[in-house]
């Protein structure tokens, strides 16, 4: 039995060399490493493509789109398509409300002044041009809305289309449908805010008309990609739309109360 | 050949007796007419019992489509988006634009009797402010009464889904050139209305409970209507179904601003009343407790 290294000549321990085996092993894990970084670029290229492959898709095809990306997608794609959602969300919301406030301020003042000549009462009038509003927290108010709106309406949907009434489909596949339908929404909210300097009423308009292209998205993704149980799409649709505005609803007014007394406790 | 009548001796005109036959029609006329008379009388009975029938046939369908609609959408409309169940379709879009217009007036009234007020007296209030603010010389401004918008906005409703059909008909026969029965398009829309009519029959009786009840019912059904809508267009639809989710957006679109905007008479309405209630129980309030404290 051989008690030296064949290769380097040291002693042998239990019958392996020490300076050998380190090096294999070494050897083992740079190539662990190197084949990780290599399934890590591969991972991310193929995010991107199938990230360019929805954006471009999505516009001529949104259910095959769906269909297809429902399952293959990876959990990472449906995240990143809700995030830039949510942060298009915030904005929009700075914007939009910047607009309406003026739009309806401008509007009062329209209106009140015949009734001020009526009364024969001079009126001041403000200058909307001068209104400036908070971008941060305004921000942040659009991204929580956005959050639990598209988080409390996959889990409605599951709820209602998937398990109540019996479709198919597991919670991601939920989320990929609507977050991958959430893109028209986005697009629309990028109009209104251009039409929001224009006029609030138009802004108000396209934003709801991407809602509404959002909820038939969905609907028809939940029809052809999900197997919903058509028979009950009428009840369980709604259910979740509504539910998922009175839920919002509360939880606004939950956190805005959390908020006041915290910031009046400070004050104190 | 005889030249004269065998008869009465008259000279015959083309080989018969001007005279005797005559009598002969006279004589004859009146068996026909009573035959004739006789024959009518069957064939109106008999178009009655038809017309009877069809309107039992209608009517039945009109049950028959209505249970369907709860139990299953998706067949009932494949089933019966026909062009003999165009009839059903025209009634049916009527039937809702009249339980609409009705469920307006209801809740109009009832959002005022909460208050203790009614409509005319509205009405006039309105009527009285607009004439104050034109002697002034303004005409800027003119306050709308709620005189006939129960009819107005069932006349709104009955317009809106024929623009609809419109627009489903132009999107698929211009845009996406394929051919489709505008009959067919009035037919879906009337039979998705029929649960909504139903749904609307509900909203007025719950408004006689509490005109919020009413409100928040009648906006359930109009979320319930656009899916069932969203179903029939894909029911009807000869285009690819990816093609359709725009047509559908559009359709839904005009529906919810048609909707939005009879509402918010109602939602502004609602608002009022409300605002003068909290400040009429607090005048109350103030007045009882000073009541109570002897003053």
């Amino acid at each position: 039995m051989a008690k030296f290294c064949n290769k380097c000549g040291s002693p042998l321990e239990d019958g392996k060399c020490p300076n050998c085996e380190d090096t294999k092993v070494e050897k083992e894990e740079i190539e662990e490493v190197e084949e990780q970084d290599e399934e890590r670029e591969e991972t991310q290229s193929e995010i991107l493509e199938q990230l360019k492959d929805i954006f471009k898709n999505v516009w001529k095809n949104p259910i095959q789109t769906i269909k297809k990306y429902k399952e293959d997608a990876s959990l990472a794609v449906a995240f990143i398509i809700m995030a830039i959602t949510i942060v298009i969300g915030g904005i929009f919301t700075y914007f939009y409300l910047g607009s309406l406030i003026k739009g309806i301020i401008n509007d009062v003042q329209n209106w009140a002044m015949p009734i001020a000549m009526l009364t024969g009462e001079d009126m001041e009038t403000v200058n909307t041009d001068l209104l400036v509003l908070p971008f941060f927290r305004l921000f942040m108010y659009g991204v929580v809305i956005a959050v639990i709106s598209y988080g409390l309406f996959t889990l409605l949907s599951k709820l209602f289309v998937g398990i109540i009434f019996k479709g198919e489909g597991t919670l991601k596949e939920y989320f990929t449908t609507i977050s991958i339908a959430s893109i028209f929404p986005t697009a629309f909210s990028l109009i209104a805010i251009l039409l929001g300097f224009m006029s609030y009423k138009l802004a108000t308009l396209v934003f709801i008309a991407g809602l509404v292209v959002f909820i038939v998205i969905t609907v028809q993704g939940f029809i052809e990609a999900l197997k919903a149980n058509e028979n009950r799409l009428a009840i369980s649709v709604p259910l979740a739309v509504i539910l998922t505005f009175i839920l919002e609803f509360i939880i606004i007014i939950i956190l805005f109360a959390i908020l006041t007394i915290n910031s009046t406790s400070m004050y104190y | 050949m005889a030249k004269f009548c065998n008869k009465c001796g008259t000279p015959l005109e083309d080989g018969k007796c001007p005279n005797c036959d005559k009598e002969k029609k006279k004589e004859i006329e009146p068996e026909k007419k009573v035959e004739k008379k006789v024959q009518r009388e069957v064939e109106e009975q008999e178009e009655k019992e038809e017309k009877s029938e069809v309107a039992d046939n209608l009517l039945s369908e009109y049950v028959d489509i209505l249970k369907g609609m709860f139990t299953k959408p998706v067949s009932t409309l494949k089933n019966y988006i026909t062009e003999k169940n165009f009839p059903i379709g025209i009634g049916s879009i009527v039937v809702c634009a009249i339980l609409f217009g009705i469920l307006i007036e209801v809740l109009l009234g009832r959002i005022f009797n909460s208050i203790g007020l009614n409509l005319s007296m509205i009405n006039n209030m309105i009527n009285q402010i607009n004439t104050l603010i034109a002697k002034e010389g303004i005409t800027i401004i003119s306050i709308p009464t709620l005189e006939g918008t129960g009819i107005k906005l069932g006349l709104m409703f009955a317009v809106a889904s024929f623009v609809i059909a419109g627009v489903i008909y132009v999107m698929h026969t211009v845009i996406f050139k394929k051919k489709l029965d505008f009959k067919k398009i009035i037919t879906m829309i009337g039979i998705v209305e029929i649960p909504f009519s139903l749904f609307l029959l509900v909203s007025i009786i719950l408004s006689f409970i509490h005109y919020a009840l009413g409100i928040i019912f009648v906006i359930l059904a109009f979320a319930y209507l656009l899916v069932q809508f969203h179903q029939g267009v894909l029911a009807i639809t000869r285009i690819d179904k990816t093609k359709t989710v725009y047509t559908i957006a559009v359709c839904i679109l005009l529906a919810i601003i048609a909707f939005i905007l009879s509402f918010v008479i109602i939602i502004v309405c609602a608002s009022l009343a409300t605002l003068i209630g909290t400040y009429q129980d607090t005048v109350t309030t103030i007045e009882n407790n000073w009541g109570s404290m002897g003053l």
